[in-house]
Parts: structure tokens; sequence; C-alpha cells
């Protein structure tokens, strides 16, 4: 018996949603995973969407494979197939971590490729090097999945959990999101996707960035001070009230509700306006009403920190629960900033200043031990600049960005190394 | 047990509700209506199969299990839990709207909430934990 070329494409991507589907749900009946590794598992899923999105740009740019026309598609990636595929790397991985090796797992998802992908025709048409996108598609999708499945199922890493987040939930902001709703309208993604041309389109793409950057600080600031990351079903351990959280109490969502406000303005698209006004609604009551019954009823600190910090906008100065104490050296530049600013920062708040310990390691040390934070040289200099108004604090957030504070430690070793060889000249 | 001793969550497995009446109900719904969603596709030409799984039988699975899925502990998500799955049972008619129907999930879940604030919702869903 032989189909048609069109028919048979269409079983193919009905068994590669269905399959999938149908082994997630036999999984979980079997294992009855714990509340940590359902998580695990609707991370792994979440990651592989916007993952394999990219990858299909990616195979579509090197012409490595491309896919049978379907009737639903997105960048030329049947739906029925993402879903699917997204199940298989994301999901079923994530439940099987409980009897398998993740080496076991990737090296048996690999196989399974490997055998399959060529049988699949006419579903996807293979080029000869079709490998490297195979290569690709690994390192992008089912690697990054499976470890930040496999750190949340141990709740290990919060910090790269939080990466994969900021990764993750990127890819659907600027990615899944548009994609999928100027698709909706009929238009293309490439449309979005545009060198800014104008100063409004400048402007926007500027404020997203700022935005972006203050989503990611907030972010972060879970994993550092509360060893969690911003899913509700893995969350800090304890009420982060530093940070942008010193500022205004919810950062992470009014930023993806106004991002995504301005990017449904830098694509002209009602779709995404339509969006940005659900985000604003899921905010402004799903989460104000999650924070309530949940947070305020588990954490008693909640309420002094939800009275002081303001939901929908921006405090001039920053609320900073219980005391700070800041050790530094008696001299060298970082002695010099405190005498003559830092002072003045900080003027009216509990900050305690004690004398350089070996034990501190650096040259300047800052703890809040309420808040969860003990950090040494330019990260401590950072949160010390984080007791200041809101620019003075963001320039902070800045300073401990991701990979920044690593690369401004080194700078100003150097920098001191330098003063110090030139103080010793005769 | 109050929620705060378990926060976020308690390491209990998790258990489909198969012998809560409700669940079963909402269970029943999505099955029933999944299959006559695909009574009224038929009869189904091979090549629409997968745009049927994707409209119909992911939905409706969905809604299968979301139905079957463990008792949340407050009120307003009990109320949420309901919403979502009754809508998703209803989505497999729902074509191209699906969509569109996703996108507005938020709408339900602020229902869910303004509706656990009223008596009727203490009365259908119980009282909050």
């Amino acid at each position: 018996m032989t189909f048609p070329s069109a028919d048979l494409a269409a079983l193919e991507r009905t068994l590669f949603l269905c399959g999938p589907l149908a082994a997630v749900i036999a999984l979980v009946l079997i294992a009855r995973p714990t509340p940590r590794e359902a998580t695990a598992a609707l991370v792994g899923f979440l990651w592989q969407l916007p993952a394999l999105l990219l990858i299909q740009l990616v195979v579509t740019a090197f012409g490595w494979w491309r896919f049978a026309d379907a009737p639903d598609q997105l960048l030329g990636l049947p739906i029925s197939l993402w879903i699917g595929w997204a199940l298989w790397w994301g999901a079923l991985p994530a439940l099987a971590l409980r009897y398998l090796h993740p080496a076991v797992i990737v090296a048996l998802a690999v196989l399974a490729d490997v055998v399959s992908m060529p049988l699949v025709t006419p579903m996807v048409i293979l080029s000869d090097s079709w490998l490297w996108g195979e290569g690709v598609a690994l390192v992008i999708g089912l690697l990054p999945g499976l470890t930040a499945s496999e750190l949340t199922r141990s709740d290990r890493h919060p910090q790269l959990r939080s990466i994969f987040h900021v990764l993750g939930w990127g890819g659907y902001l600027m990615l899944v999101i548009p994609a999928a709703v100027l698709a909706y309208e009929g238009r293309s993604y490439f449309d979005f996707l545009r060198v800014p041309v104008s100063a409004l389109d400048w402007s926007i793409a500027l404020l997203v960035l700022l935005l972006l950057f203050i989503g990611v600080a907030a972010t972060m600031e879970f994993a550092v001070a509360g060893q969690g990351t911003p899913i509700p079903f893995d969350p800090p351990k304890r009420v982060v009230t530093t940070g942008p959280y010193a500022f205004v109490a919810n950062p992470m969502q009014i930023i993806s509700a106004l991002a995504m406000l301005l990017l449904a303005a830098y694509a002209r698209s009602w779709g995404l306006l339509l969006i940005a006004v659900m985000f604003a609604v899921f905010d402004a009551i799903y989460a104000h009403w999650y924070n309530t019954a949940h947070i305020a009823r588990a954490k008693p600190e909640w309420a002094r920190f939800s009275d002081a910090v303001p939901l929908w906008n921006f405090r001039w100065r920053p609320f900073v629960d219980g005391e700070a104490e800041v050790a530094i050296s008696r001299d060298g530049p970082a002695r010099w900033i405190w005498d003559n600013v830092w002072r003045r920062i900080y003027r009216g708040q509990a900050v305690r200043e004690r004398p350089l310990e070996p034990e501190d390691g650096m040259r300047l040390r800052y703890r809040r031990h309420a808040a969860g934070i003990d950090e040494t040289g330019v990260i401590a200099a950072a949160r010390v600049l984080e007791h200041g108004p809101l620019p003075l604090a963001m320039l902070g957030w800045l300073m401990r960005f991701i990979g920044i504070g690593a690369v401004l430690q080194i700078v100003a070793g150097l920098a001191i190394r330098w003063y110090r060889r030139g103080q010793t000249r005769p | 047990m109050p929620e705060s001793a378990a926060y976020p969550y308690t390491n209990t497995p998790l258990t489909p509700a198969w012998r809560d009446h409700k669940a079963q109900a909402l269970g029943a719904t999505a099955a029933v209506a999944a299959a006559v969603a695909l009574w009224l596709k038929l009869p189904i030409a091979p090549a629409d199969l997968d745009h049927i799984a994707l409209t119909i039988v992911l939905p409706g699975a969905l809604a299968f299990v979301l139905a079957l899925a463990p008792r949340p502990a407050t009120r307003a998500n009990r109320i949420a839990k309901d919403l979502v799955t009754f809508a998703t049972a209803l989505a497999v008619f729902s074509g191209n709207l699906l969509a569109l129907s996703i996108a507005l999930v938020p709408v339900l879940l602020a229902f869910a909430v303004g509706i656990g604030a009223t008596p009727l919702g203490a009365m259908w869903w119980g009282e909050a934990e």
C-alpha cells in the first residue's frame, strides 16, 4: 500500500506529535513524579519551544534540512512536530532522569535521531550535511534543556538555572511570541527582525534593552539572594528584597508587559498589543493574588516588604530590610571612595562599618545576613551602590551583571597592583 | 497541614484524582468533546490528520490530564484549574481560533480570582485552605 507524499508526511507528523504525548502521559502515570520532578519536566519542555524554533532558523539558513509543507507551521516548522519534539527532548528526558543517567539519555536521543531522521521522508528532506544540523540542535536544544531540567530536579546551581530562565524567557519575548502572533496576522517574523530605521525605532529598541537589563538583574537576584528562580514552582527560598526588588515589588512582571507593549509598537502589531494587555491582566490580578495567597502566608516578612515597596512604580531610594555590614581596608581607592562618597549615600540607613579581617579575603566585603547577601571586591562595591538612589543602584546592577562583575574584578585588581607599584617607587 | 509548612510544595508524588467526582465529570467532558469534534470532522482525509491531531487530539488530551490533576490547595487555583480544563475541553471546537484562546488564558485566571472572592466560589469550590 502506498500513500501520496502529502498524506504520508501528515501521517508522520501525527505520529511525531501523538507518540511523545502518549509517552509523557504514560511516564507520568508510571513514575508518579514529585512536584519538583514535574517542574523539571515543565522547564525542559518550555526550554525546547524557543530552542527548536531557533534551531529551525539556523537549519533553514544553512540548508541542512527542510520540512514538507504542513497546514499548520511556524517559520517552516510544522507545529505538530514542534510540540512533539519539545515533549520528546524536553519533558520525556526530564521524567526519565529518575531512571537513567543524563549521558545515557543524550546517547539514546542521538541514536534515535541518527536512525530515524533519514527514514522519515517525505516529512523531512535532509541534505548531505544534515549531521551538522543535528550537532547544532544538540547544543542549542537537548543539552541545555536537559541540564536545566536536571538542575531543577536536584535543586542545584540556582544561578545557572536562572541563566537558563533568562535565555528561555528572552526566546519567548523575542522569538516565539512575535513569530506566532505575526504569523497569525499573516505577516512575516522577519518584518519584526528589521534593523531600526527611525528615531522612534531606535528609542523603542534602547528602551526594550534597558527593560530587559532590569529584568535580567531581577532574575539573577532571585538566584543569588533567594536560591530560586522566577517560576512559581521553583521559587526563591526567602522573600527577595534586594537588587531591583528594593525599588519595585514585581519588576519581572512589569518589565515583561512593558517590553511586550514596546515590541508591539515596534512591529506595529495589534496581536502583540493584545499579548501585552494579557501580560498586564495576568500581573495585576492573578500574580498579585498569588503573592498574597501563597507568599504572604508562607513568609511573614512579605508583609513588611509589600507595605514598603510599590507594585507598579519604582521607589527613588531603596527599601533596606535589616542591617548591612561593610568591612573595608584602611587605605586604597575603596577607602577613599567610602570616606568621601559612600558615607553620604548611606545617610539614614542601618549600615555598620567594621575593620577588615584576614578572613574577609578582599579589600571590601558587604554582608546582609537577613537578605542572604555576602559579597566581596567589586561585587561588594556594587552592593554598596545599591543603597543609593535608583540611578546609582542601576550602576550597581550593571557592575554585577552576568560576566561584567568578573571582568571588573580583574581590571580592579590590575589597577590596584599598578597603583601600589607607583607608590613603592623611590 | 498549613501551606506555610510545605512551601512551596511537598515531595508527595503527584497522583491522578481518579476518585474525585468533579475530576471524573471534567475528564468525561473532555473525552466526549474530543469525540464529538472528531465525529464532526468525518470523513477525515489523511492529509488533514496532523491538523486534527493538533487542534482536537492535543487539547482533548491536555484537558483530560488537567481534569485529573491533583486538587490545588487554594480555592482560586481550584477554580482556575476547573475553568482552564473546561475551556481546553471546548477548545477542540475552536479550529483556527485555538491560538487566540491560548492568548486569553490570563482572563480565565482573573475570573478565577474574582469568583474565588464571592460566596458562590466558596459554596462550589470550598473554603480556602
